[in-house]
C-alpha cells in the first residue's frame, strides 16, 4: 500500500477518471471537430482527480501522524509529483499541437494550484470561480489578444509548473489553522456538530446588519424565529437538521444572480463575439446549473446519511405523532432542497439565454431538459437509496456525477448543432427512466417504513 | 541516565489564554510517566507540542538530543504517538492502514500486530471510520506498538477502552517497560491505571509541571496531617497546600512531610496524626 495507491484509492475515482480520459481519447480519434470535447473530458477527469487529491493532501499532510512518521513527507511529495505528471500525460495524445498541449497543461496546473489552495484556505474558491469565468471575459473583447486565450496561456506553463513544484517542496511547512481545518471538515460534512457550530459562529460573528442578512441560511432564519418566539413547523425542524453544503440560502441566490447579471451586462456592453458568448453560456449555464442540480442531490444524500443518527433521534421527539409525519417532513425537506437548486439553475439559464443568445432556442430547451433529467434522476436515486438501500450511495454519487458531466457535454454539443434533445429517442427514454425511478422512489417512500432502527 | 526528552521554557497559548507557561521538564530513558491534569489543563497541548505537531509559541524541546523542529528520520522511527482523537486515514481499511504504516519503518513487528489484532478481535476489512471509538483506539495502539519505538506518547489511550482492553493495554506497557526499557508518557484521568503501570507521576497545573516524582515518593510525601492540641492558633504547617483550622485542630495536606517539624510538634505536646492519601485525592488537593 504505497502512497500513490492511498492518494488515488477508490473505484469511483478511478473509473470516472478512466472513463473521461478514455472518452476524450476516443473522441480525438473519431470526431472531426474534436478539441472542445477532448478538453472538456481532460479537464473534467482531472478536475475530479485534483479535487480528490486536494482533500487527501489536506488529510495526509495535516494529520498528527504526519509529523512523527519517518520519511513520510519525502514519499508523499514524490507520490504527488508522479500522480500530477501522469495526470498531464494524456494531453500528449488528446491534443494535436504542442502549443495547445502546453496551454492545457498550464490550465491544469492553475486548476490544481487553485483547488489545493481552496482546500487549505476556503477563500481561494473565489479564485477558482474566477478561473472558470475568466476565459469568457478575456477571450476577445476586454483584452484584445491577437492569439486565443488558451494559446496565450502556454507561455505561463513553466511558471505554473514551478509554482506547483515549490508548493510541493514546502508541503511539510504548511500548517492549517484548527479553525480552517474544522470549517473544511464541516463543509465536507465529516462532522455534523462542526457544521452546526460553524453556521452559528458565522451568524454571530457577522459584523453588520447587511452581512447578517446576506449570510442568512436555514439555521439563521430559524434562529431568528426562535428568538421571536415563533413556533417551528415539523418540516422546519427537519430542515435545520439537514443544513449542510446542499443548503441554498440568500447568499447563494444573490451571488450567482449578481455574477450572471454582471456578465450579461458586460456581454451587451462589449459586444462579445458569438463564439465567446457560446463559450460563456457553457461556463455559466452548462457547468454551473448542471453542477447545482447534480451536486445538490449528492450533497443532500450525504448530509442525511451522515446525520442519520441525529434524524433517527429527532423522529422520537413529541412533535411528531408518528413515523409517517416525520417521513413526510423529511420528504418535504428533500423536495425543497432539490427544487431550490433546480429553480436557481433555471433562473440563471433564463437570464443568460434572454440577454446573451436568444437566437439559440434549442440550447435553452436542451439546458432545461438536462436539468430536469438530473433533478428526477438525483431525487429518485436519493429516495431509493435512503429507503430501500438497494443502491449504494457510492453508486448514486457515481451515476449523478457522470450524468452531470454528460449534461455539460450535451449542452456544448447543442451549441454547435441545431438539435432538440426532446426529439432524441435516447434522451426521452433516459428521461422517462428517471421519472419512473423517481415515481418508484416516491411510492416506496410511502409504502416501506424507513429503516431507522439500523441508524440508532 | 540517558535523557529522552528535555523541555525548556515551553510556552503555548490559544488566543489570550495561556495553556503552557515556561514549562521545564526532563524525561529519562525507561521512565513510565503518567501525566495528570484537570480538563483543559493542557495535557494534549503539551504532548503535541513535544512532538511539534502543534508548535509551541516559545521554548525548546529536544528528543533524543535533537531539536523537535528538525527531527531526523532515524529519531522519528524511534517515536510513536497515539492522539486522543482518531485522525487516521478514513478511506483505508485497517488492513491497508497497517500495510501503509509498515512501509515507513524498518523495525516493524508483524507478530505483535497479528497477535493484538486477533486478541482484540479487530475486523481488518473495516475502514477506520466504520469502527467504534474503542476499536479505533485499539488500532491506534497497535500501530504505535508495531513500530517498536523507544519513546511512546499516548494521549488518554485508555479513555475509550473497555476494562478488558484497558488491562491488555496496560499489560503491554508494563512488558515493554520492563523488558525493553522504553520511555512511555501517557496522559490519563484514570488514576488506578496510572498506579498500576507508571513509575513516575507528573501533574500539570496552571501551565507548569507542578509535581514530578516517583509514584511511591509522591504517595509517601503528600500526606494529610492533623494536629490536635488545646490551642493550635500559632502552629504553622510547613509545605502545606491548604490548611483548615479550628481552636483545637489543624487539618492540612502537605507536599512534603517535614520530619523535624513533626518531632518538634510532638515534643511541644501536640498530637500529630499523619494519614497517607490515594493518588486521586493527592491530585485533587494539588490542583484544587
Amino acid at each position: 500500500m504505497n502512497l500513490i495507491h492511498v492518494l488515488t484509492k477508490g473505484w469511483l475515482l478511478r473509473v470516472f477518471y478512466l472513463l473521461t480520459i478514455g472518452l476524450g481519447i476516443a473522441v480525438s480519434f473519431t470526431i472531426k471537430d474534436k478539441t472542445n470535447v477532448s478538453i472538456a473530458c481532460f479537464i473534467g477527469g482531472n478536475f475530479y482527480l485534483y479535487l480528490t487529491l486536494a482533500y487527501r493532501i489536506l488529510i495526509l499532510s495535516q494529520n498528527d501522524f504526519a509529523r512523527t512518521i519517518p520519511t513520510y513527507f519525502d514519499k508523499l511529495k514524490r507520490s504527488l509529483l508522479v500522480i500530477i505528471l501522469l495526470s498531464l500525460l494524456p494531453s500528449l495524445i488528446l491534443f494535436p499541437d504542442h502549443q495547445l498541449i502546453s496551454s492545457v497543461i498550464a490550465w491544469q496546473c492553475l486548476l490544481l494550484i487553485t483547488i489545493v489552495l481552496g482546500c487549505f484556505q476556503p477563500k481561494a474558491w473565489f479564485v477558482l470561480a474566477a478561473l472558470f469565468v475568466a476565459p469568457a471575459f478575456v477571450a476577445d473583447s476586454i483584452i484584445k489578444f491577437s492569439v486565443d486565450f488558451l494559446s496565450y496561456l502556454n507561455y505561463s506553463f513553466p511558471l505554473l509548473m514551478a509554482i506547483v513544484l515549490v508548493f510541493l517542496s514546502r508541503l511539510e511547512r504548511i500548517r492549517l489553522s484548527d479553525k480552517v481545518k474544522e470549517q473544511y471538515l464541516s463543509f465536507a460534512d465529516q462532522a455534523m456538530l462542526g457544521s452546526f457550530s460553524d453556521a452559528e459562529k458565522k451568524a454571530l460573528k457577522s459584523p453588520g446588519k447587511i452581512q447578517q442578512w446576506f449570510n442568512k441560511n436555514n439555521l439563521g432564519v430559524y434562529k431568528t424565529m426562535l428568538k421571536d418566539n415563533k413556533p417551528l413547523k415539523r418540516h422546519q425542524l427537519v430542515e435545520i437538521s439537514c443544513v449542510g453544503p446542499s443548503t441554498i440560502g440568500r447568499a447563494n441566490w444573490l451571488t450567482h444572480i449578481s455574477v450572471i447579471v454582471l456578465f450579461c451586462f458586460m456581454a451587451t456592453y462589449f459586444s462579445f463575439s458569438l463564439e465567446t458568448l457560446e463559450r460563456s453560456y457553457l461556463m455559466f449555464v452548462g457547468v454551473i446549473t448542471g453542477g447545482f442540480v447534480g451536486i445538490s442531490s449528492i450533497a443532500f444524500l450525504y448530509t442525511i446519511i451522515k446525520r442519520k443518527n441525529y434524524l433517527a433521534r429527532l423522529r422520537m421527539s413529541p412533535l411528531f405523532n408518528d413515523e409517517k409525519q416525520f417521513n413526510q417532513a423529511l420528504l418535504l425537506t428533500l423536495f425543497k432542497s432539490q427544487i431550490t437548486a433546480l429553480l436557481l439553475a433555471l433562473v440563471n439559464t433564463l437570464i443568460v439565454f434572454i440577454v446573451v443568445i436568444p437566437e439559440h432556442g434549442n440550447v435553452f430547451s436542451n439546458t432545461i431538459a438536462v436539468n430536469a433529467l438530473l433533478f428526477f434522476l438525483g431525487s429518485g436515486l436519493i429516495l431509493l437509496n435512503f429507503q430501500t438501500r438497494w443502491i449504494h450511495e457510492y453508486a448514486v454519487f457515481f451515476i449523478v456525477s457522470i450524468a452531470t458531466f454528460a449534461s455539460v457535454i450535451v449542452i456544448d454539443m447543442s451549441l454547435n448543432n441545431q438539435y432538440e434533445l426532446i426529439n432524441s429517442p435516447f434522451f426521452v427514454m433516459t428521461l422517462l427512466f428517471s421519472v419512473a425511478l423517481f415515481t418508484i422512489g416516491l411510492i416506496t417512500w410511502q409504502v416501506i417504513p424507513l429503516r431507522w432502527n439500523k441508524a440508532v | 541516565m540517558t535523557t529522552s526528552i528535555k523541555i525548556s521554557k515551553l510556552s503555548k497559548g490559544y488566543k489570550k489564554e495561556v495553556v503552557l507557561n515556561d514549562l521545564d521538564w526532563t524525561i529519562n530513558q525507561g521512565d513510565i510517566i503518567g501525566l495528570l491534569g484537570k480538563n483543559g489543563a493542557g495535557k494534549s497541548t503539551l504532548l503535541s507540542a513535544i512532538l511539534n505537531i502543534h508548535p509551541a509559541d516559545s521554548g525548546s524541546v529536544t528528543i533524543f538530543d535533537q531539536d523537535n523542529k528538525a527531527l531526523s528520520n532515524e529519531v522519528k522511527a524511534r517515536i510513536a504517538y497515539v492522539p486522543q482523537q482518531n485522525d487516521e486515514i478514513p478511506w483505508l481499511t485497517i488492513k491497508e492502514l497497517i500495510a501503509f504504516k509498515k512501509q515507513f519503518y524498518l523495525q516493524w513487528n508483524d507478530e505483535k500486530v497479528d497477535e493484538l489484532i486477533t486478541r482484540w478481535e479487530i475486523n481488518t476489512k473495516k475502514k477506520m471510520s466504520e469502527l467504534s471509538v474503542g476499536q479505533g483506539q485499539r488500532v491506534l495502539i497497535i500501530l504505535a506498538l508495531a513500530s517498536n519505538p523507544d519513546l511512546m506518547i499516548f494521549d488518554e489511550p485508555a479513555a475509550a477502552l473497555d476494562p478488558a482492553g484497558r488491562r491488555d493495554f496496560l499489560r503491554e506497557i508494563v512488558n515493554l517497560a520492563v523488558e525493553e526499557n522504553k520511555t512511555i508518557i501517557f496522559s490519563t484521568h484514570i488514576t488506578s491505571d496510572l498506579e498500576r503501570v507508571a513509575n513516575k507521576v507528573a501533574i500539570l497545573h496552571q501551565g507548569k509541571i507542578c509535581h514530578f516524582d516517583d509514584l511511591d515518593n509522591i504517595k509517601e510525601n503528600v500526606v494529610r496531617i492533623a494536629v490536635h492540641s488545646k490551642s493550635v492558633r500559632d502552629v504553622v504547617v510547613p509545605n502545606a497546600l491548604n490548611t483548615q483550622k479550628s481552636n483545637s485542630q489543624i487539618s492540612s495536606v502537605v507536599t512534603h512531610l517535614d520530619k523535624a517539624w513533626q518531632q518538634e510538634m510532638q515534643a511541644q505536646g501536640h498530637q500529630v496524626e499523619v494519614n497517607p492519601m490515594g493518588l486521586e485525592d493527592i491530585f485533587l488537593e494539588i490542583t484544587a
